[in-house]
């Protein structure tokens, strides 16, 4: 079962690498859209490594591209991912 | 670079991973998790755009509709290695009565999107829908295939502009856009309109353009769009001529009222045709309610 750290390590890792910000500078309140400048289609895709990170559990659930585009915040990302990454829903 | 057995190899995993977790999803919620409203089943907007409705019914004269929705419900996605692919599959509805051209089409489909790559270089999606609509006005029945291709990247202003002035520039407004290339096939098994029968395969090319104006402070809840395609009958058994344009011209505002970007007004305004709609050449100005879930 991975801890929320360990996960958010993982995400905010990803995020940076998309948005060219560097990972300290990324903060939890920051929105996807705004503060890190991805755009619908970018945040959708992000299904891609979201799940690449949740598949390393034997109980992940994956998430879907329409799961992915409706994520608004970084927070929001990192919950998504460690709670199907424990195999919630959400 | 995967080679061509690894990749097969992949794909077959794909499909056993996703059946077995489609299989664990047990409660009510889970189901419920996949269903989205949106303007269309298998439009590749750049934004998901929102459905509209509204249906006037006057006491001696008939009734008004404005309806442009569909229902779509995404089954589980599945991930192997870099690997993803999901299914859906949907209904939708388009009537508009107080208009040019009168539209009432309603249609069905299933649609598979494979994703690859990394959205931090470059990711490729790919869809195929295959369904059946069917044209109330001209009683048209039609099989439909449409292949879309969406390439994925990071354009944003933090690519080009330090990570302070980028963020500074997002305070006045950000913007997106999106290209889009797509290969129609339709065949009308029958039709009212003599000639209309037969088959017919497109291509089209599409861009879409999203402003939003002070970003930062309205969390982009109001945007402005303008988007262009650009089809071409590569081939067709009907009375439409193989070599025939048909542009489609989209612009308009959206404000939501939510920072989920759920529920809004919309200004809309259209000029050109949409086959894959039914949507015949004219311009249509609208204005409403935009809902999206």
């Amino acid at each position: 079962m991975p801890s929320r750290d360990a996960i958010k390590v993982q995400v905010v890792a990803k995020l940076a690498a998309v948005s060219h910000i560097p990972a300290d500078k990324i903060k939890e309140k920051h929105r996807l859209e705004v503060d890190l400048g991805m755009g619908p289609t970018v945040r959708k895709a992000m299904a891609l490594p979201y799940n690449g990170i949740i598949d390393d559990y034997p109980s992940g659930e994956l998430i879907s591209m329409s799961a992915a585009g409706d994520l608004e915040t970084v927070k929001e990302s990192i919950d998504l991912v460690h709670a199907r990454a424990n195999g919630d829903q959400e | 670079m995967i080679s061509r057995p690894r990749m097969a190899w992949s794909l077959s995993l794909l499909l056993l991973t996703g059946i077995e977790r489609a299989a664990a999803a047990s409660s009510i919620d889970d189901l419920l998790s996949g269903l989205r409203v949106r303007r269309s089943i298998e439009d590749k907007n750049e934004d998901d755009d929102p459905a509209k409705a509204e249906v006037t019914n006057p006491h001696k004269s008939s009734a008004a509709w404005s309806v442009d929705g569909a229902l779509r419900y995404e089954i589980a996605p599945m991930f192997r290695e870099g690997h993803h692919l999901e299914w859906a599959v949907g209904v939708e509805y388009h009537r508009i009565t107080h208009i040019d051209e009168p539209q009432n089409t309603w249609a069905a489909a299933l649609e598979a999107t494979y994703l690859t790559g990394d959205p931090a270089s470059a990711a490729h999606a790919l869809s195929l829908a295959a369904g059946y609509k069917r044209d109330q006005i001209q009683k048209e029945d039609v099989l439909t295939a449409y292949l879309d291709y969406v390439p994925i990247h990071f354009w944003g202003i933090g690519m080009i502009l330090p990570p302070g002035l980028a963020e500074e520039t997002r305070r006045i407004g950000g913007f997106s856009w999106q290209p889009l290339l797509s290969v129609e096939y339709e065949q009308t098994l029958a039709s009212n309109v003599a000639g209309e029968s037969g088959p017919m395969l497109r291509a089209r090319a599409g861009l879409e353009l999203r402003i939003y104006p002070f970003a930062y402070f309205l969390s982009q809840r109001l945007q402005l769009y303008a988007a262009g395609d650009l089809r071409l009958v590569a081939a067709s058994g009907t009375t439409v001529s193989a070599g025939t344009v048909q542009p489609l011209f989209r612009g308009g505002a959206i404000l939501y009222f939510d920072e989920k970007n759920r529920v809004g007004v919309g200004l809309d305004y259209l000029a050109g045709q949409n086959p894959r709609d039914d949507l015949q050449k004219q311009q249509v100005l609208s204005f409403g309610v935009r809902v999206r879930i």
